[in-house]
């Protein structure tokens, strides 16, 4: 990739997104992109013990999910993010919009599952949790400051 | 649910079985994976009230100087920072699995391979300005000086913009960024009004202000994990007293220690009640069937966990988000007394550790370690000598085991025949 990134938009947000769930799997998968159909490997059940852990058998081996839910106020989004487009207008030179990529929001989720061989991550440990447990609030309390004030 | 193929609807010809099941049992034998993707998806934790108008950008970061992405919403004037979450190290193996639910409108499912995930949360501007407004000069010490009122716009030019990013985003359509940066601007200078300008110049101590008032926030609410890591270890003193270990014979060193760091504790540790145990238990090196008694030397009071909270903040911050000059002059700038019990807690503390190891050192050394090596080296030879004893009667014909029960001691033995006669 090239030094410069262009700016992204965000674009609107429509209003029926498609959902989708992300699994954090203890395995490295050496492909990108679709799977269709799942059903057949990946059927994870809430487990038995406690509510917000999931069991699920992936290729023989048992895993144990941990639901992490997105901190308050945030969701999580599955996008591609799309180069400026030359081709178009060409005739019309516009600098701003050529400039401009776009981050195309394809689905989104609102909990991540994280899964762990035999055993469930915890917020000390893994990362993921972690950040999605601490930092969000210790961000919070770092980059808080009084908007209204100084107006 | 399933999509239905054309091709595996027609090969199904189970009649009880579900058209969705079928599809799936015709398609198992040609399962045909899906060219990857050339434009990976990324994973993305986004705050859900930047609106359709916010946009990704690219900033120079102020502590590292590298740019950095950030996320702008130019309808409300707030920033955001992206915090790339990725397992610890690249071996572990990790990849996102997306699998569609239940719902009609769901995406297809999808793996991808790098398992990272940004998440964006908020980030206050006043880090981009600071690094402007704050150059280190070069004579620093007419620095009060020479600090001169400029507008806004003069300030914002300073920002580094190198790939105009910064600069668009100011001048879009109704932005607020530029109202929201002057905001943040106001905090950490002086003003004055100048006709219808507002001229600011930098004010060091409403920086070292602001900063505190940030880790004085982020110390109340310290995470778990950090609290664990930079409190409770960074606080605990050694544990003492272990004085007893199965060996009637503790050697000196040991018992003496923490005679030793218990008379300083005794002192000064509000809590008089450790003190206590550690004596009895190093003045009763005997009484080797009493139960262990671990007792940390000294104990860190509220006021000190209150202060060592805050420096974890405040350098969290600093090492974070403050050009690494900037940092070095705000912390030597602070008042030497904001720390100074906790850095007292601290001395002694290290004190503590230092004889704590030199006690284990010698402990070890001294006692128990070399008397193992002993018992080690005597049962190794006892077990060669029997091996051999072992090997030799294997060997031994019959007629020698004979000779051997006969009784030797009367007669002479064959090497006396090889002696020197005297």
């Amino acid at each position: 990739m090239s030094t410069s990134q262009p700016i992204l938009n965000l674009g609107a947000v429509s209003s029926s997104p498609k959902k989708t769930t992300a699994h954090l799997l203890p395995c490295k998968i050496h492909h990108t992109g679709p799977v269709e159909p799942t059903r057949s490997f990946w059927d994870p059940q809430p487990s038995a013990s406690s509510s917000d852990t999931k069991e699920a058998y992936f290729r023989g081996r048992k895993l144990k999910g941990k639901s992490v839910a997105l901190p308050e106020g945030y969701k999580g989004v599955v996008a591609i993010s799309s180069l400026p487009d030359q081709n178009v207008d060409a005739d019309v030179i516009d600098l701003e919009k050529d400039s401009h990529g776009k981050l195309e929001v394809q689905a989104e989720f609102d909990e991540v599952v994280v899964w762990g061989h035999e055993s469930l991550a915890d917020a000390g440990a893994d990362g993921y949790v972690r950040s999605l447990e601490e930092w969000v609030g210790v961000a919070g309390a770092i980059h808080c400051f009084d908007q209204g004030a100084n107006k | 649910m399933a999509r239905t193929r054309s091709k595996g609807g027609a090969a199904s010809t189970s009649a009880d079985k579900t058209a969705s099941t079928t599809t799936k049992a015709a398609s198992t034998s040609a399962y045909t994976l899906p060219a990857e993707s050339t434009n990976p998806p990324k994973l993305l934790v986004l705050p859900k009230d930047a609106s359709s108008s916010a946009r990704i950008i690219t900033l120079e970061n102020p502590r590292y100087g590298k740019p950095t992405r950030y996320l702008i919403c130019p309808e409300t004037g707030s920033f955001y920072e992206f915090t790339k979450v990725a397992p610890p190290n690249k071996s572990t193996p990790r990849s996102w699995l997306l699998s569609s639910t239940e719902k009609e409108s769901a995406l297809e499912s999808q793996t991808i391979q790098s398992p990272e995930l940004y998440l964006a949360t908020p980030y206050d501007p006043i880090f981009l300005l600071i690094p402007a407004l704050f150059k280190p000069s070069s004579s620093s010490k007419s620095e009060k000086q020479e600090r001169q009122y400029l507008s806004l716009d003069d300030y914002l030019d300073l920002v580094p913009n190198t790939d105009r990013h910064f600069s668009e985003i100011l001048t879009l359509p109704d932005s607020k960024v530029e109202k929201a940066l002057e905001a943040r601007l106001a905090v950490v200078c002086d003003c004055v009004e100048m006709g219808d300008d507002k001229m600011y110049r930098p004010n060091d101590s409403k920086l070292s202000a602001v900063i505190l008032s940030k880790a004085r926030k982020m110390a109340e609410k310290l995470p778990p994990s950090m609290e664990e890591k930079f409190i409770k270890k960074a606080l605990e003193a050694p544990v003492m007293g272990i004085v007893k270990d199965q060996q009637p014979t503790a050697p000196p060193p040991a018992a003496g220690s923490p005679e030793d760091s218990a008379s300083p504790s005794e002192t000064r540790s509000t809590t008089g009640t450790t003190p206590s145990v550690v004596s009895t238990a190093a003045t009763t090196p005997a009484t080797e069937a009493a139960e262990p008694t671990f007792a940390p030397a000294i104990v860190a009071s509220p006021a000190i966990v209150t202060l060592q909270r805050l420096r974890t903040g405040l350098n969290f911050i600093l090492s974070s988000y403050l050009p690494p000059s900037l940092s070095r002059t705000l912390q030597s700038s602070l008042p030497s007394e904001t720390f100074a019990p906790l850095e007292e807690y601290l001395s002694k503390l290290s004190k503590l550790r230092a004889e704590a190891a030199a006690s284990r050192s010698n402990d070890i050394n001294g006692g128990k370690r070399s008397r193992d090596e002993e018992d080690d080296e005597r049962l190794e030879k006892k077990r060669k000598m029997e091996q051999e004893e072992k090997v030799k009667k294997a060997n031994t014909s019959r007629g020698v085991k004979q000779l051997a029960k006969v009784n030797t001691s009367g007669m002479m033995k064959l090497s006396s025949f090889f002696k020197k006669k005297t």
